[in-house]
């Protein structure tokens, strides 16, 4: 196991590092200290964000230093950052229209058929990493190695909102219409960002996403429902 | 009360910001210039939380629908009200009738009003800062109206004249090193806290920075990590861009370094054109080894 690092992001950030290496066992380090982090409620602590393989925490400087700070995070590492913590997460099931405009390619690449693509895509819970590039945008891996194909060499200049997509045996959804470089293999009908609720998002890193096929028919009938609310299953993770 | 007749470039409702959503990769948002904010909003008795709205580089016409007090700080973007020029850093009261004009930048880049009370405006996540990417409000449109939630001000309050910040097109910021510092070139270090960069063109996600470019080591990839509000990247090519208030939570590029919270402001009211020049500044107990550029630097 990598040695834990600790190193600032300006004067009020602290990453702490669980190594440099992608790995399922090392996310969920990082998704299980995050958790631990959340629990404390320390009032210096101003947000707390997952990402691969590491942690970082953003920190009020005027209630805390940085040496503080780092002295708090390790006292709790050593003390219970290998004990294993029960916690509910989500898992959120997302229809998803398997029409992208790389299907071609991404067959080409993989030599898989369409058919195995959604195969491998859908009908399992895959983790969420980490969240980011634009609001809701998530990192979802574990995916086949089948699917470790690069982003496009050169970006779109817009993806439209609700491309799915793969690059290095992850998938992820454009919430928004953004440029962008990920394989779009399909589609979701469901809107990622619900601007009329309190919590706009479904999902955070930490969380799951099944992803299973839909046809034109169900995905228009989706995207007309403005009712339509994604099944969300909560389960015990880290038992 | 005040009617947008031109809304310039970019003028948002913007406040202190959203802090706590980085892990739904939201961004902070918020004002660009956190000082000249809060002094529009002490000049008028309100709390720092109070939204205000950001101009940026000018390009404005208001028209006064209704009397209210108002202050109006941060960069110089020659305002005039009716035929004349506009005091800055003070409480004022319009009239019905009168038109507010923000010509263009004289100094600085970005003005700020506040209005008694705040300004009305939906709120999302806890914060009415406009971030237009995720549907967080809307930039300010001709005809749009601006209500503040009182029409006079609580307690107006002064500025002393040395409290008032003197924009220049040369500044130095200070910037915490970030762990990928020792990827760089020595030379290229050195170079970044020696000589200074252009500022070639900024908008409220980022600052894209020309001058030398800046070599590494050797290329290895990165995840992606936690970026924030002056986190300074440095892409393929070299040329390192500063992450301003909406930029993305994450980003995969090598940084350098991270700019002081306390310096932001500089760089928020630097104009393309303008240069910047940067101060190592490791904080107290950090536990990265200094490497042997910054003693080379140092002697």
């Amino acid at each position: 196991m990598n040695p834990i690092q600790f190193m600032p992001l300006g004067d009020q950030a602290i990453i702490v590092s669980f190594g440099n290496e992608l790995s399922k066992q090392t996310n969920q380090r990082v998704q299980h200290f995050r958790h631990l982090l959340l629990r404390q409620q320390w009032s210096f602590i101003v947000d707390v964000v997952a990402t691969f393989t590491n942690v970082t925490v953003f920190y009020d400087a005027t209630k805390q230093s940085y040496p503080g700070v780092k002295s708090e995070l390790n006292l709790l590492l050593e003390d219970e950052g290998y004990r294993e913590v029960k916690k509910s997460v989500r898992n959120i099931y997302l229809p998803v229209l398997y029409n992208g405009m790389d299907l071609g390619r991404v067959t080409e690449k993989t030599g898989l058929s369409k058919m195995e693509i959604i195969q491998y895509h859908t009908n399992q819970a895959y983790p969420i990493y980490m969240v980011g590039f634009l609001p809701g945008f998530p990192y979802v891996g574990g995916f086949t190695e089948k699917f470790s194909i690069p982003r496009l060499e050169k970006p779109r200049n817009q993806v439209p909102k609700g491309s799915v997509g793969i690059i290095n045996s992850q998938s992820g959804i454009y919430p928004v219409s953004s440029p962008g470089g990920w394989n779009i293999i399909g589609t979701t009908p469901v809107e990622l960002i619900r601007l009329d609720k309190k919590y706009p998002f479904y999902y955070q890193a930490g969380d799951y996403i099944t992803f299973y096929p839909v046809d034109e028919d169900e995905y228009k009938s989706i995207r007309q429902n403005k009712l339509f609310e994604p099944k969300i299953e909560v389960i015990q993770d880290g038992d | 009360m005040l009617k947008v007749i031109n809304p310039g470039i970019l003028m948002t409702v913007q406040d202190q910001g959203r802090k706590k959503h980085r892990s739904f990769g939201v961004p902070i948002s918020g004002v660009m210039d956190h000082y000249a904010a809060n002094c529009a909003n002490y000049l008028l008795g309100n709390s720092e939380k109070e939204a205000v709205i950001e101009i940026t580089m000018g390009g404005v016409t208001l028209d006064v629908v209704e009397d209210t007090d108002i202050s109006v700080t941060g960069g110089d973007l020659n305002g005039y009200i009716n035929e004349k020029h506009l005091p800055m850093w003070k409480k004022l009261t319009v009239h019905s009738g009168d038109r507010l004009t923000f010509k263009g930048p004289k100094s600085g880049m970005r003005t700020y009003i506040a209005l008694p009370g705040g300004i009305e405006s939906p709120s999302y996540l806890g914060s009415q800062s406009v971030y237009e990417k995720a549907g967080f409000g809307k930039a300010f449109q001709k005809g749009d109206n601006i209500k503040g939630r009182q029409s006079t001000a609580a307690h107006a309050k002064s500025i002393q004249p040395m409290e008032i910040p003197t924009y220049t097109k040369e500044v130095t910021v200070r910037v915490v090193p970030s762990h990928y510092e020792s990827s760089f070139k020595d030379s290229s270090i050195q170079y970044f806290y020696e000589k200074g960069f252009t500022i070639k063109a900024a908008d409220r996600m980022g600052c894209q920075l020309q001058g030398h470019r800046l070599e590494r080591k050797e290329n290895i990839d990165i995840l992606s990590e936690a970026t924030t509000y002056g986190t300074i990247q440095v892409p393929a090519e070299g040329s390192p861009i500063i992450l301003l208030a909406d930029a993305q939570t994450t980003g995969g590029y090598p940084t350098i370094g991270t700019v002081l919270t306390e310096d932001l402001w500089r760089i928020a009211q630097l104009p393309p054109g303008g240069k910047l020049f940067f101060e190592r500044y490791p904080l107290k107990e950090d536990l990265i080894e200094r490497s042997s550029s910054y003693e080379s630097i140092d002697s």
